[in-house]
């Protein structure tokens, strides 16, 4: 299947250049990065356990590294975007090379956040690994299609992109439960926290390590499932882009 | 109902139009070109060639009227009727990350080449256009010629049906422009493909099947090169010497309202 080899070719190239242009230490030194700052925060902070920030914070770490593929994809998508109408290929696939890009580099970050985790605070067995393998695959496919989809928007215009980016970015991180369990956000923030697909996140990735966790009602197989349907949608919506 | 082989036109536009602001770039075309045609557009910057090779090749979309490719109308997903079409315009889809090889081998494969005859293709094309030695290297790190005879290759290499050029002569050099215009003599005679070029100079249309003049948006004549020289020709007494010196140049530039146009 010929599309299928485009697919492929797009994530060749996306893993050589992380490789020439050495973003694979900015991919690699995040989840140490993030986890250091939750140790930080903990020890120094004195209150704090060592739970409180730190499932936001993994959570937090997927985000900047679906936002800095899709900024490199930014910067040369246009190219690819115009190489495949020209050849008169469905773009979808030129997304779903750069989306299992995005996959492969939370898979790698998975592992070190697993160690971290494990070693850190001593909770995750087998099931947990697995489980966390899985969902930040798809967490980092979600929202690595969101930001591909606003690039899209502003027709890879690198400055637009940046900004709007960033700004999706800061507000995705203020009205969640990264910095204050969703309950305790007065209620405007609240409703705003319950529409913020990474309040699903950030719950879903405490549920997989402990059984308590944000939004208590909602179990793991159900933000699962919210998750794999929020994806599917946005690879829908970036099939539908049309030729123009 | 499907066309006759003899009915199918390689080109059909019907009444386009496109507007940007109160500015008409395109003005109500309407044009039809025949399979195996080699069809000129001559125009000055601004008259909207740039825009209707686009708006042909799917990169922008017309504000009004109707187009087909080879008897298939354009609108939203026509991957197979574009995958005929070899495409060259002005911006550069070039990446430059990758080396020489390696854009065209990703071009290949969107095009949907297969990969057993894929090598061969590019290798075949790189060594006509002597850039085999170049084929590791960084596109970035290519000459503006070098980088269009990439694009040339680029645009050869699934043998088009269509073949859409806009202002390829200012990337090319001498020796690149003949290997175009032999190139453009062997796919018509063998694959029978349609050539569309746009272009403000007029010397690589004399051998054109046809040479529309475009103007503000709009197509002032269309017609042989022979016929639009017979327009101006009727300012000179009709004997062999004084039209056989008139050229295309001069009809373009009379009819485009350029002063001085004639002697």
């Amino acid at each position: 299947m010929p599309y299928l080899e485009v697919a492929f070719l797009v994530f060749w190239m996306e893993f050589s250049w992380a490789i020439r242009m050495k973003l694979y230490i900015a991919y690699i030194a995040i989840p140490p990065f993030f986890y250091l700052i939750t140790y930080a925060i903990q020890h120094f902070g004195g209150v704090y356990s060592p739970f409180d920030f730190l499932w936001g914070a993994v959570a937090s770490a997927y985000l900047l590294t679906s936002f800095i593929i899709s900024l490199g994809f930014v910067q040369r998508g246009k190219s690819f975007w115009n190489l495949s109408k020209l050849a008169g290929s469905p773009p979808i696939y030129i997304y779903c090379g750069e989306l299992s890009f995005s996959a492969f580099v939370s898979l790698g970050q998975s592992l070190i956040f697993f160690y971290l985790i494990r070693v850190g605070t001593g909770v995750g067995g087998l099931g947990s690994f697995i489980l966390f393998l899985l969902f930040t695959m798809i967490f980092s496919l979600l929202f690595t299609s969101i930001f591909l989809l606003l690039s899209r928007l502003v027709k890879f215009n690198l400055a637009k992109f940046f900004y709007l980016a960033i700004g999706l970015f800061i507000l995705l991180l203020i009205f969640s439960n990264l910095f204050i369990p969703i309950n305790s956000l007065p209620f405007p923030i609240r409703l705003l926290a319950f529409l913020n697909p990474l309040t699903y996140g950030v719950s879903g990735i405490s549920k997989i390590f402990t059984p308590k966790g944000d939004l208590p009602s909602l179990g793991l197989p159900l933000i699962f499932g919210i998750y794999i349907a929020l994806s599917a949608l946005s690879l829908y919506l970036l099939s539908k882009q049309e030729r123009q | 109902m499907i066309p006759s082989i003899k009915e199918l036109k390689a080109i059909s536009i019907e009444n386009l139009s496109k507007r940007v602001g109160d500015r008409h770039i395109l003005n109500s075309i309407n044009l039809t070109l025949e399979i195996g045609e080699f069809f000129g557009i001559l125009g000055p910057a601004g008259a909207g060639k740039t825009t209707l090779l686009r708006i042909l090749a799917g990169l922008e979309k017309a504000d009004a009227g109707k187009i087909k490719l080879f008897g298939t109308e354009l609108k939203g997903k026509a991957h197979m009727t574009f995958r005929k079409l070899g495409v060259w315009l002005e911006e550069d889809v070039l990446i430059d990350s990758l080396s020489l090889w390696q854009n065209l081998w990703f071009f290949s494969a969107l095009l949907g080449i297969s990969y057993k005859s894929r090598k061969a293709k590019i290798s075949n094309y790189l060594m006509e256009t002597g850039l085999w030695e170049l084929r590791k290297r960084d596109v970035a790190t290519l000459s503006k010629k070098e980088r269009g005879l990439v694009n040339l290759v680029r645009v050869l290499l699934n043998e088009p049906a269509l073949l859409i050029l806009d202002e390829p002569e200012s990337s090319l050099d001498s020796q690149g422009l003949n290997f175009l215009l032999k190139k453009i003599t062997k796919l018509r005679e063998n694959n029978n493909t349609t050539i569309l070029w746009a272009s403000s100079r007029s010397e690589w249309f004399e051998q054109a099947d046809r040479v529309a003049i475009i103007k503000q948006g709009e197509i002032i004549a269309c017609d042989t090169p022979f016929n639009l020289k017979k327009i101006i020709a009727k300012e000179f007494p009709q004997n062999n010497a004084s039209f056989q010196t008139i050229s295309l140049e001069k009809v373009y530039l009379s009819l485009t309202g350029e002063k001085n146009a004639l002697p």
